[in-house]
């Protein structure tokens, strides 16, 4: 039994009178420790299975099962807390709260869940002990994302759902974003889902979602996926 | 173009709260200004038309000779006048008050009738709106005999007048020296020789606008003729007048010659009267002294004779006695002597006879016998010797029998006249006494006129003294009229102007405090106005920051990119102006109006709108609005395009200066550190809310505090300063206690009389003449008892003493004087005096001085007389009808007023004022909602990605609006307490700028008011943040966190 299960999952946005099919006939299934990398061109629908998959947004029809529960049938407030304790969201702009330090964000996370991880030690394990009081605008891009990171770990999710980590970084400090995400796969044995459109991640996965117009092209599973600090773009 | 005007629009579709929040901030800022600004000049307006319409005067003059015919006729042909009327008019005492009669005029002044009709008839009157009932008959309190036909005037109608357009209708020389109401009359109704007064109007005067410059402009001319008539015709007319009198006073003199002359005559008459009386009065006396005399000698005279009849009677009684002894003595002895002579003689009979027989029988024997012859002739002897005795023995005893008749009948006769003697006596007794009384009585009433002559007499030389004093009086009166008459003031002509009339300078300035008020309030909506609107526009531009950039990078220029801006601005300024103007104009100046509509009788209030000046005002919006667009945009626009496509550096966030007080920073829980960084974070904000919570605060509670100020008053003044029950107003002025008054009183049930000298004088502050009674208490104690003098701030009581006087605070800061210096007080005769402060009191409707009797004296000059009684009233079933018909029908008082009852008439007035309240607390309530709306929003969409960011993390609704909200909380918590602060001087400014010169409002506001302005602004910011608690609710997660494209 797979940890997380799409079935049949569509997306339809109205756009006035024209209807917009996002994604149509996805399926897939990931197992729990999984690192799965969602690849596709932009336009493909990866963003929007991801949404769905994180609880931002509903389907149009399928299901998705989660730990064995559908979040298709949750009402506002059981996605509300599906995000708050099931998921770790890191997004390409790293959406840190400015006006808080480094610490202050992770703690953001933390103080709303039922057994979040110290924020220090998780700020420790991203690498950032000495730059826990800083705020964002005074760290570069990748300590930006680390802490993006470090706030999604925090929660102690039972998945962590990346769109693009490394989207606005450069190749370099993306690799160790990269490291950093596998290291949290292997490590706390944590379902890492990451979204991009960069092919040369697809190697450190496990698992290779291709995805093309709206739907699922290939999966491909990796027997042998490399590590992350081989990856260069 | 069309390509930007397009997205001005859809702009407005997709922030349609945005867009209206602009919208209605510039009408409610537009609004409130327009609205408030304009209500002065609307008033103005009113007036103006009513005057127009009702053709008030432009010039009034009076004269000290009141004005002729001639007059008249001299200021009709001045080049400027338009019109010009002679009128009368009196002034009455009616009950207490004091009226003026006026004429009505045809042309001039007209009378606005509300009920009933024009006076028909000289017995008939128009009445005050609200003063009198139609029916009501009108006596006056002294005759009006030569001055109007009738005594008596029934009600026919009520009117108003723009003569008298307020409460207060200015002053007058007679009874109370206030004026309260007026009457018309027919014209014909006056009987004066003089018309009292001219009323004109100026050429071009009706088509300006009164209270304004330029009607005092168009009037200049008139009034710089009418200055150069007023010397001219003041001389004429004192020469006129000079003359009349010097021939007045000549008829005088003639006349008193002659009646001089007549009671010269009279009083001769009267003396020779006198004299003939004297006279008669002598000789009376003399015949009665006379009479006296004869009487005497009468009475004399006839006792002498009466005694003389006693001695006659007395000795004719010893007679008799003497006889009646003689014959009871001889009775037998005589008796004897008879029988004696009876037997002797009846011998001799027996002889006779024998002798007879022998002669008889010889004669028969012998016829011849000579012896017969001898016979014969013995016989004839002894016959007649016989006949002789007999006769002489009958003779005695008939004398002897008959003696004791003869002693019976004198005794009989002496009784008869002792008898008769007595009655002699006792009538004579009588017929001089009788005679005696009448002399008496003669002589009394010859003493009574004799002492009614002396009265009379007495009377004539008093009345010879009063008519040479008369005299002399009346040559003096005519030497002084002569005298006066060389001193005769040549009479002077005032020429007033409508600022002269109380209720125009009052509704002027009742007007230029509206305006004084528009200064404060609209200035202040228009600033918070263009804040929000700044806001609104710097926060739009951010948020178009890519679309400018891709706008400039396809070579739009900076002037087209900006018009967009400028479109939608406009569009949001001109519909909210257009709009604000309409409403404003229409509500504000109804609503301000209907709160002087009580204290000023004129019509509804015409609403003006000057399309120039609402042009301008939407002109200078729109200006404002696009130049604050412009500050916006132009910063922006300055950034190269490339920078402009990219994110807009996120601001950065910093250490506040609270994390550096570790002791409280470390106490603070998380949320609480982020709420306070939070706050830190965006000044700009921190501002705008809390001047925007601060103003909604500060305005409602001058609100609040205008309400309080104004409704304690009537209980302040009433309850704690005034605590008599009633005042009475008397008949006639005392100088010291009137136990009948006193009485009255307590029948009346009014116990505990205060007597107090109350007069009306006046002082002048600030240009003004204002009115202010003078209080002079006749019992210290009682007076203590009856007003509470204290200092207001303190609370300290103030005693009054000899030293000065006591002025109340109103008085004390209008003339800006303080204790220990002199003021000036005027008394209706324009007298002036000098007094010294010696205290300053609480006080909060009108003006009042009071003073010890002794130092009234000292500063008048003459000891008070009490004209007043203030008392307190027992419980009692009589109710306060009753009583005051019981006083003054009892004669000894004018009127009688309780305090309870003219409290009424001010709740009336408070009523109204809690309009504004209402009219403030609505437009701050406004304010309020749209500034927070207006804030929030922009808060929000400036934290659309950080909000969207909690949401991803798995907040709550409410966990994110609280942690929105938070913050805006206790910016609004703060403001409140700034706003507190701040409107306690808002509130002294308004009520500095609203207060009427007779009222001082209470500047405190109650701690009530402070919960309610905070409770309603925090009420409002709960309300706004529901709707953003819902607005957080409806951010789309995905699309606030997609990445810039």
């Amino acid at each position: 039994m797979a940890y997380i299960e799409l079935k049949n999952v569509k997306k339809e946005y109205q756009m006035g009178e024209l209807t917009i099919k996002a994604v149509d006939k996805v399926n897939f299934s990931i197992d729990k420790g999984e690192l799965v990398v969602v690849l596709g061109p932009s336009g493909a629908g990866k963003t929007t299975i991801l949404n769905m998959l994180g609880g931002m947004d509903q389907v149009t029809s399928g299901s998705i099962i989660v730990d064995g529960k559908d979040i298709t049938t949750y009402n506002r407030k059981q996605l509300i807390q599906y995000r708050r304790h099931d998921i770790g969201f890191v997004f390409q702009f790293y959406n840190l709260v400015q006006n808080l330090t480094a610490l202050e964000n992770v703690e953001l996370a933390s103080q709303i869940c039922v057994h979040p991880l110290d924020p220090k030690q998780v700020l420790k394990e991203v690498g950032l002990e000495d730059r826990m009081s800083n705020f964002p605008a005074q760290l570069s891009g990748g300590e930006q994302q680390r802490v993006a990171i470090a706030r999604a770990i925090a929660k102690n999710p039972k998945m962590l759902l990346c769109d693009e980590p490394t989207g606005a970084l450069d190749s370099k400090t993306g690799t160790r974003i990269l490291e950093l995400l596998q290291k949290v796969c292997r490590e706390n044995g944590m379902t890492v889902i990451i979204i991009t459109h960069n092919s040369v991640i697809a190697d450190m996965a496990d698992k290779v979602i291709k995805m093309k117009n709206g739907g699922v092209s290939e999966i491909v599973v990796n027997e042998h996926p490399i590590d992350a600090k081989g990856i260069v773009w | 173009m069309w390509l930007l005007m397009k997205q001005s629009f859809k702009r407005i579709k997709d922030s349609l709260g945005r867009f209206l929040s602009l919208f209605f901030i510039v009408a409610l800022g537009v609004g409130f200004f327009a609205g408030i600004r304009s209500t002065s000049e609307d008033m103005f307006l009113t007036a103006d038309q009513y005057f127009d319409e009702n053709e008030l005067f432009d010039y009034k003059i009076v004269s000290t000779y009141g004005l002729t015919e001639e007059d008249i006729d001299s200021l009709k042909e001045l080049t400027h006048t338009d019109k010009v009327i002679g009128s009368y008019s009196l002034d009455v005492i009616v009950g207490s008050d004091v009226y003026r009669v006026h004429s009505i005029e045809e042309e001039m002044n007209h009378l606005v009738l509300e009920e009933g009709r024009l006076p028909q008839n000289e017995n008939e009157c128009v009445a005050e709106v609200g003063y009198h009932e139609i029916g009501d008959v009108i006596t006056f309190h002294e005759s009006v005999d030569g001055q109007l036909k009738s005594e008596e005037l029934t009600v026919v109608g009520t009117a108003k007048t723009p003569l008298y357009i307020g409460l207060e209708k200015g002053i007058t020389t007679v009874g109370n020296g206030k004026l309260a109401s007026f009457l018309y009359v027919l014209k014909d109704s006056f009987v004066m020789d003089y018309y009292t007064e001219a009323y004109l109007i100026g050429v071009g005067s009706q088509d300006t606008v009164s209270y304004e410059d330029e009607y005092d402009e168009v009037l200049a001319p008139l009034l710089e003729e009418l200055q150069e008539l007023k010397p001219i015709r003041e001389t004429l007319r004192y020469e006129e007048v000079l003359e009349e009198a010097t021939a007045k006073i000549e008829e005088a003199e003639n006349k008193i010659k002659e009646e001089e002359a007549k009671t010269q005559v009279e009083l001769d008459n009267a003396k020779k009267e006198i004299d003939a009386a004297k006279q008669q009065i002598e000789d009376g006396k003399n015949s009665l002294n006379y009479a006296e005399n004869v009487l005497s000698e009468k009475e004399t005279l006839g006792y002498q004779q009466i005694e003389q009849a006693k001695a006659e009677l007395n000795a004719k009684e010893t007679e008799y006695q003497n006889n009646l002894a003689y014959y009871n003595e001889h009775k037998d002895e005589i008796s004897a002597r008879i029988e004696e002579g009876k037997k002797s003689l009846a011998l001799l009979k027996q002889q006779v006879d024998e002798l007879q027989a022998q002669i008889d029988q010889m004669k028969e024997e012998d016829p011849d016998n000579p012896l017969l012859a001898e016979l014969e002739s013995q016989y004839q002897n002894m016959s007649a010797t016989y006949n002789q005795n007999l006769e002489t023995l009958t003779k005695e005893e008939e004398e002897f029998n008959r003696t004791p008749i003869l002693l019976e009948q004198a005794k009989k006769a002496i009784e008869d006249g002792k008898i008769k003697i007595e009655e002699e006596e006792s009538r004579f007794y009588q017929e001089i006494s009788s005679a005696k009384k009448e002399l008496a009585s003669s002589r009394l009433e010859l003493q009574k006129n004799e002492t009614l002559l002396a009265e009379k007499e007495q009377e004539y030389e008093d009345g010879l003294a009063d008519f040479q004093a008369e005299i002399d009086r009346a040559y003096a009166e005519i030497a002084d009229q002569k005298k006066a008459l060389e001193e005769l003031p040549k009479p002077e002509w005032y020429l007033l102007d409508r600022t002269d009339q109380t209720g125009y300078t009052d509704f002027k300035n009742d007007a230029l405090r509206v305006d004084n008020i528009a200064k404060v309030f609209p200035v202040f909506f228009l600033l918070v106005a263009a804040l929000v609107c700044l806001n609104t526009m710097t926060r739009m531009v951010e948020e178009d920051r890519t679309q400018i950039g891709i706008f400039k990078a396809l070579g739009y220029s900076n002037g087209s990119i900006m018009f967009g801006y400028f479109l939608y601005v406009t569009i949001a300024t001109f519909f909210g102006g257009v709009i604000g103007l309409l409403v404003g104009y229409q509500l504000l100046p109804r609503v301000i109006y209907s709160i002087y509509a009580f204290t000023y009788s004129l019509p509804s209030l015409v609403i003006h709108i000057d399309p120039v000046v609402f042009l301008v005002i939407i002109g200078v919006a729109l200006l404002l609005t696009n130049f604050v667009t412009w500050f916006s945009c132009h910063t922006e626009l300055k950034v190269e395009p490339a920078n402009l496509l990219r994110p807009k550096a996120p601001k950065k966030g910093k250490k506040v200066f609270l994390e550096y007080i570790t002791f409280i920073w470390n106490r603070l829980n998380f949320s609480g550190k982020v709420t306070v960084r939070n706050l830190f974070r965006y000044k700009k904000r921190i501002f705008m809310t809390v001047i925007g919570i601060a103003g909604c605060t500060a305005l409602t509670l001058t609100g609040f505090g205008l309400r309080d100020g104004i409704s304690s008053i009537v209980p302040k003044q009433y309850e704690e300063l005034f605590t008599y029950d009633t005042l009475s107003v008397l008949n006639s002025e005392e100088t010291t206690v009137n136990t009948g008054v006193d009485q009255l009183l307590q029948e009346n049930h009014i116990i505990n009389p205060l007597y107090v000298r109350q007069e009306l004088y006046n002082f002048e502050a600030n240009d003004k003449q204002h009115d202010f009674y003078l209080i002079v208490p006749e019992n210290m104690e009682q007076f203590k008892e009856y007003i509470h003098l204290r200092v207001r701030t303190s609370g300290e009581e103030v005693s009054l003493d000899d030293s000065g006087a006591i002025i109340t605070e109103k008085m004390a800061s209008l003339l800006g004087v303080k204790e220990g210096d002199t003021i000036r007080i005027r008394n209706s005769d324009n007298r002036l005096f000098f007094i010294k402060v010696s205290g300053i009191v609480e006080n909060y409707t009108y003006h009042y001085v009071y003073m010890t009797p002794s130092y009234y004296e000292k500063v008048m000059e003459t000891s008070p007389l009490y004209n007043t009684v203030y008392g307190e009233l027992e419980n009692s079933e009589m109710d306060h009808d009753t009583i005051s018909t019981n006083l003054i029908e009892s004669g000894l008082f004018l009127s009688n007023v309780f305090t309870e009852d003219s409290v009424e008439t001010f709740d009336t007035i408070i009523t109204s004022l809690n309009k504004i309240v209402i009219v403030i607390l609505g437009a701050s309530c406004l304010l309020a909602f749209i500034v927070l709306y207006n804030l929030t929003n922009i808060n929000v969409m400036e934290r659309q990605r950080e909000i969207a960011t909690l949401k991803v993390l798995g907040f709550y609704d409410r966990e994110v609006s609280g942690y929105v909200y938070r913050e805006t909380m206790i910016l609004t918590v703060l403001g409140i307490f700034v706003g507190l602060f701040l409107g306690v001087f808002l509130h002294r400014f308004v009520m500095d700028t609203a207060e009427m010169d007779f009222i001082m409002f209470i500047k405190e506001i109650n701690l009530e008011s402070y919960w309610y302005a905070g409770l309603i602004t925090l009420l409002f910011s709960v309300v706004v943040a529901i709707v953003t608690h819902f607005k957080l609710k409806k951010i789309d997660m995905i699309e606030s966190l997609k990445s810039v494209e």
